[in-house]
């Protein structure tokens, strides 16, 4: 999945219409886990941003709020096998500084404002949520504009809203991996589907 | 890689050095003096090294510290404060720094902080400070291209105290001529903007504009330097005259590395206006050594060449602020 990508900085790129951002963003620190420790094979990595404001923990359950307050700016679907080791990703990748995302300018809306990783396993029964002090780069003013960003111990601000940093075996990093949350359906949810399945077995029965 | 756009015209006159008739001793202050020409492509970003003092004008030993003010051996100091002039510390713990002057007497500096491990005994030397006015000439004899506004000139980025500032020649328009802030262009001319010690100059060619080469002369320095750092961006100047390595430099033992660029330290240098960043993977998968930011599993970078000439863009972001560069192939 490597993408390798020159960082072409060249003065016309901060005098175009189309900029370039270089996203760049591995997890050689640490690796991530399944809720039940096992490599993360495979899945999704979501970069982009949260609400400054967002209660993660009431919500963490909700994907449809999740998805209704995360905006997206770059997707990996597929395998996560970097240096051909399940739970290890590394990609680089040009972000344009003047497109919208989700309906959000990346100019107004995105640049500088801090870095979130959403973790899904595949199926999005499992998940996690990172983010630390870096931020997106505006890819106005004096280059380089990069993010780097990685979801490593040791990195300043590093935060798991969803998931937990850390607690899980070491997958080759000589660190423990961070392991992914399961998404526990809202009781709201779960009752509902009791329900159907009762209606299902009262038809029957009839 | 692109064609190298820096030309060491005399490399080494190899004139001898020329100190001030106050030094004491046979100081490792430079070895030799010459002329690195750079050249500035248009419509290119170009980082630019100062690795040259224009003279010494004193050097000797430090008689007694007190806080942020050193008693120096030389008795008859010129005048320090009118034109910015630095003091570098040669030998002793606080080897390689080299830091402003702010108030001097005819016996004393001092320095906005005090310098941690300098000591009595300690050698150094006062050099001056470059400014805007000392590598592009006061009214622009460089010949970079100026205009009515920073959006039709050249850029001029300096590290001033620590921070970055972007200045350009205003040759036009409303207001007169000189060097202006990009940011206040109606505001004064400041050819005298000082450049803070061993950091360099990053220049902003915008497209249509003239061939532009630098000549910078002067005494090379030895022994390792020690710029202050900042967090987050710094223009650091790469203060030798040889070539060194990623690898040999041994840079690695004088910033942070971590396992991915969010945990390191990243040092950024450019070849033909692309800037590439680099920073010490210290562990995790993938095992240890210098990697481009955009490739972390990638080979091994420790080859890459510290070019002569050319400043080096560092990111503090990781660790204890900080940054050595040894002297190539001495130490």
């Amino acid at each position: 999945m490597k993408t390798t990508l020159l960082l072409a900085l060249a003065l016309a790129t901060a005098g175009s219409a189309h900029a370039v951002v270089t996203l760049n963003s591995s997890n050689f620190g640490n690796g991530l886990v399944t809720n039940n420790n096992a490599a993360l094979a495979s899945g999704s990595l979501r970069f982009g941003v949260f609400p400054a404001i967002f209660d993660f923990a009431a919500n963490s359950a909700d994907l449809s709020a999740l998805e209704a307050a995360f905006t997206e700016v770059y997707a990996y679907n597929g395998a996560i096998n970097a240096l051909s080791t399940d739970g290890f990703y590394e990609i680089s990748r040009p972000v344009d500084n003047t497109a919208s995302f989700e309906g959000q300018s990346y100019a107004s809306s995105i640049a500088g404002r801090p870095v979130y990783l959403w973790v899904q396993n595949t199926g999005a029964t499992e998940q996690a949520i990172f983010s630390s002090s870096v931020t997106w780069n505006s890819g106005v003013g004096l280059p380089p504009f990069e993010v780097n960003y990685s979801p490593d111990v040791g990195v300043p601000g590093l935060t798991a809203h969803v998931g937990q940093l850390a607690v899980g075996p070491d997958l080759g990093a000589g660190a423990p991996a961070h392991r992914l949350a399961v998404v526990i359906p809202e009781p709201s949810a779960g009752l509902a589907a009791a329900f159907g399945s009762l209606l299902m077995m009262v038809r029957r029965r009839r | 890689m692109a064609k190298a756009n820096l030309l060491i015209v005399a490399a080494a006159l190899m004139i001898p050095v020329g100190v001030s008739a106050q030094s004491t001793s046979n100081l490792p202050v430079s070895r030799s003096a010459g002329l690195l020409r750079v050249t500035l492509p248009a419509n290119q970003i170009s980082l630019v090294a100062l690795p040259m003092v224009d003279r010494v004008v004193s050097s000797g030993t430090v008689s007694a510290v007190a806080g942020a003010t050193l008693t120096l051996s030389d008795a008859a100091l010129p005048g320090l404060v009118a034109a910015p002039h630095s003091i570098q510390i040669l030998s002793g713990a606080a080897l390689g720094v080299r830091v402003r002057i702010g108030a001097a007497t005819a016996n004393s500096v001092t320095t906005a902080a005090a310098i941690a491990g300098v000591a009595a005994g300690d050698q150094y030397m006062v050099v001056p400070d470059d400014t805007i006015a000392t590598i592009f000439g006061a009214t622009n004899t460089a010949g970079l291209l100026g205009g009515s506004g920073a959006a039709s000139s050249d850029e001029v980025y300096i590290q001033s105290g620590g921070v970055l500032t972007g200045y350009f020649y205003k040759g036009s328009g409303l207001g007169g001529t000189g060097w202006r802030r990009t940011a206040n262009p109606s505001g004064a001319s400041e050819p005298n903007a000082p450049i803070d010690p061993l950091t360099g100059v990053y220049v902003i060619r915008k497209p249509g504009g003239n061939p532009v080469s630098l000549d910078i002369t002067g005494y090379t320095v030895s022994g390792r330097q020690k710029p202050t750092v900042v967090s987050g961006f710094n223009i650091l100047s790469n203060p030798f005259t040889l070539p060194t390595t990623l690898g040999k430099s041994n840079l690695r033992d004088f910033v942070t590395g971590g396992t991915g660029s969010a945990s390191a330290d990243i040092v950024y240098l450019e070849n033909g206006g692309v800037l590439t960043g680099y920073f010490f993977k210290n562990g995790g998968l993938g095992g240890t050594g210098w990697r481009r930011t955009d490739s972390p599993s990638g080979a091994d970078q420790s080859g890459v060449v510290l070019t002569p000439g050319k400043a080096i863009l560092f990111k503090e972001q990781a660790g204890t602020a900080g940054f050595t560069l040894q002297e190539p192939f001495t130490e």
